[in-house]
């Protein structure tokens, strides 16, 4: 059974249709790729499986693990293995990195009847998988993501779905914003994610991040579909020509 | 009868006072009282008092408040471990009190003892800042004036005890005065808690005045915990004065009484560094008013304001900032932020900022702010798989957190986020029990 199953997904935003008739199949340890120009809905695409208020489906449907998606709130979604690294992750002075990292692996170890970790245990288990992406203890206990470079805020990103081990990962233009040592950092962290249960939906609109990440299938997205499926060699042919023969069909 | 008749023409100087004390004491009750019949309360007409409105108290009937049926014990809780002295609708109540142990070079005493054995100890202090004609409640507390606290720290005395003083009210309709006067000599340095709630939920008056002296060189910081009776009314002012190079770093937590108002007026020395952080926290229909003026009347001298507030259901904040900076007051640094976070449509938050400059080489600024919590933020907590209270219950935690960590004193910040995790968790059923000292990382 697929991982994450979307059939003929139709979304919008305020009336405006987004996604026209999405499908999108990803088994348990393959890494997707979607690639696409400027307001294909990359983006709407991500936020609309993450559950965000204001993305209406209208039509279609999304399964994670056979379970509808579409009824759960935001937080029920994360709870059943979703996880979306966010393009933009958000600035919370007042909340350390830690403590909010804690909040989270505690919300999903008692969906999973699990007993909550104390302040010392979750320092021990954090601080491991910090070192490993290159973030301090400074980093930790600063407010989260507040006056992080865009490097810094895309490691803690990584940090989170690995502190999560989420069942599906969606990385949201992860690569935006990244130089290229930055980027070699959280190619190796998410690479490090890869396992035969987990699927991986890295969306971007370069080829450099899937030079370091190989993608199992690579699907580009126009106009709120997906047009075309390959394998890696697409993403070459993109970079080489670029979507003008996707949108002159579209 | 009304407020005005009976705090006014028709009320009984001394009340049901105990206490005479020395003959210059007399004269400062009947000036202040003589300055209170011409002016009533104070109306919305002066610009100080724009946005909270004393119409109501003015008409409702109120009684001296009786000071004798205080309590036999306080709770756990609010006792505490250290020294500390209890007023009872502004009497001091030695039983309730923990004065033994106090260190060298600080006393803590009751108002009236101290006027009656050693009245030389504060006659150059009491009612020398709390005066003036555009304060008639402070007119109306000093009229009164009967009992309360006084703390004083001899100069160069390091206190390392947090010392606590706490204001218990009782009765409905009854109305009260506490009177605090701190005395911090030359180069000490002490940390004061006042914490201010009820023996039971009435419909009291508390018009509490608190003259506080910093002298050269000394550090106060002076933590306020306002949590009257949700019926309750609880105006107070602070009238600080700061002498050359003092510090006066202030925090105050509003979260109780239906009309509140916590007022500061200090003056500063040269060199003087005057820090204000206040958190008020409104339900129902509370009105929560936080005033500042602060007065640079040397040159060098630094202050903060920093207040934030939270208001849900139809409760009211109000911030009135006022930086003065007077003529020799050059290289003043003066700052102002406020910050209003409104959880319902119906709650209101007005803001007054004010900088008054009368010198050119300052660097002063104001800010204010005014939201409901962020979506992009709620969408964030709640896609890591906190849900909707919780993460409600984190964001507003958060960002009462920004003027909390402002506290130097570390116990303090904790009991702190304690009364607002259970504001919190009143709010949304959900704990706020981040740790952000203790635990992480430590």
């Amino acid at each position: 059974m697929a991982l994450l199953d979307v059939k003929d997904l139709h979304a919008r935003i305020a009336e405006t249709d987004i996604l026209n008739g999405l499908s999108l199949s990803i088994g348990p340890g393959e890494v997707h790729a979607i690639m696409g120009p400027n307001g294909s809905g990359k983006s709407t695409l991500s936020f609309t499986l993450a559950g965000r208020d204001g993305y209406e489906v209208t039509s279609g449907s999304a399964e994670l693990d056979g379970t509808d998606l579409i009824q759960m709130s935001v937080e029920e979604r994360a709870r059943a293995g979703l996880f979306l690294a966010l393009q933009y992750p958000v600035e919370i002075p007042g909340v350390t990195g830690t403590s909010f990292l804690r909040t989270a692996v505690n919300a999903h170890r008692k969906h999973r009847g699990e007993d909550p970790m104390d302040a010392m245990d979750f320092v021990k288990f954090i601080r491991a998988k910090a070192t490993a992406l290159d973030i301090s203890d400074d980093m930790l206990k600063r407010p989260l993501n507040v006056g992080f470079s865009g490097g810094e805020k895309k490691r803690f990103e990584v940090l989170q779905m690995t502190a999560l081990e989420p069942r599906l990962a969606i990385l949201d233009e992860t690569d935006s914003g990244l130089d290229i040592d930055a980027m070699k950092v959280v190619a190796e962290g998410v690479n490090n994610l890869r396992s035969p249960e987990r699927g991986m939906l890295v969306i971007t609109h370069y080829q450099r991040l899937l030079d370091h990440i190989a993608p199992d299938y690579v699907h580009v997205m126009v106009a709120g579909r997906i047009v075309e499926t390959g394998g890696g060699e697409l993403v070459g042919e993109l970079e080489k020509n670029g979507y003008a023969r996707f949108l002159a069909a579209a | 009868m009304t407020a005005n008749e009976i705090f006014g023409a028709t009320f009984s100087p001394r009340g049901s006072s105990t206490v005479d004390g020395p003959p210059w004491l007399a004269n400062l009750r009947q000036c202040a009282r003589e300055q209170f019949e011409a002016t009533g309360l104070p109306r919305r007409k002066v610009e100080n008092w724009r946005y909270t409105d004393l119409t109501d108290l003015g008409a409702q009937a109120w009684e001296p408040a009786q000071a004798t049926s205080a309590p036999s014990e306080l709770s756990a809780e609010i006792a505490g471990t250290g020294p500390r002295l209890t007023l009872f609708n502004g009497r001091f109540v030695p039983q309730l009190s923990n004065l033994d142990g106090l260190s060298d070079g600080a006393r803590l005493m009751g108002l009236a003892d101290c006027l009656a054995a050693e009245p030389t100890l504060i006659d150059r202090h009491l009612g020398k800042l709390a005066v003036g004609e555009a304060m008639p409640l402070a007119a109306l507390n000093t009229a009164w004036i009967d009992d309360g606290a006084v703390l004083i720290i001899a100069p160069g005395a390091k206190i390392d005890q947090r010392l606590h003083i706490v204001s218990l009210g009782d009765g409905d309709r009854a109305a009260f005065h506490p009177r605090l006067l701190v005395v911090a000599g030359d180069g000490c340095s002490v940390t004061l808690v006042e914490h201010h709630l009820p023996v039971q939920d009435h419909a009291y008056f508390s018009n509490s005045v608190a003259e506080i002296f910093v002298g050269s060189g000394a550090r106060l910081e002076h933590i306020k915990i306002q949590e009257e009776a949700m019926s309750a009314t609880h105006l107070a002012a602070a009238h600080i004065r700061l002498d050359d190079e003092g510090s006066y770093e202030g925090f105050i937590l509003q979260k109780g009484a239906r009309l509140a108002r916590h007022e500061i007026a200090a003056e500063l020395g040269a060199a003087a560094d005057c820090r204000v952080a206040a958190a008020y926290l409104g339900n129902g229909d509370q009105h929560l008013d936080t005033t500042i003026r602060i007065e640079h009347v040397r040159p060098g001298a630094t202050s903060r304001q920093h207040v934030r507030g939270v208001l849900t259901d139809q409760a009211r904040g109000v911030f009135q900032g006022k930086t003065t900076v007077h003529k020799g007051a050059q290289q003043t640094d003066g700052q102002q932020m406020s910050r209003a976070l409104l959880l319902s449509p119906e709650a209101r938050f007005s803001a007054k900022p004010e900088l008054e400059i009368y010198a050119d080489d300052v660097k002063c600024g104001h800010g204010a702010t005014t939201g409901a919590l962020s979506e992009d933020a709620m969408f964030y907590l709640e896609a890591r798989g906190i849900d909707r209270e919780t993460a409600r219950a984190l964001l507003i935690g958060a960002f009462v957190e920004e003027v909390i960590a402002e506290i130097s004193d570390a116990p303090s910040r904790t009991a702190l986020r304690a009364l607002v995790g259970k504001w919190l968790f009143d709010l949304t059923g959900h704990d706020w029990s981040i740790d952000l000292d203790d635990g992480d990382l430590a």
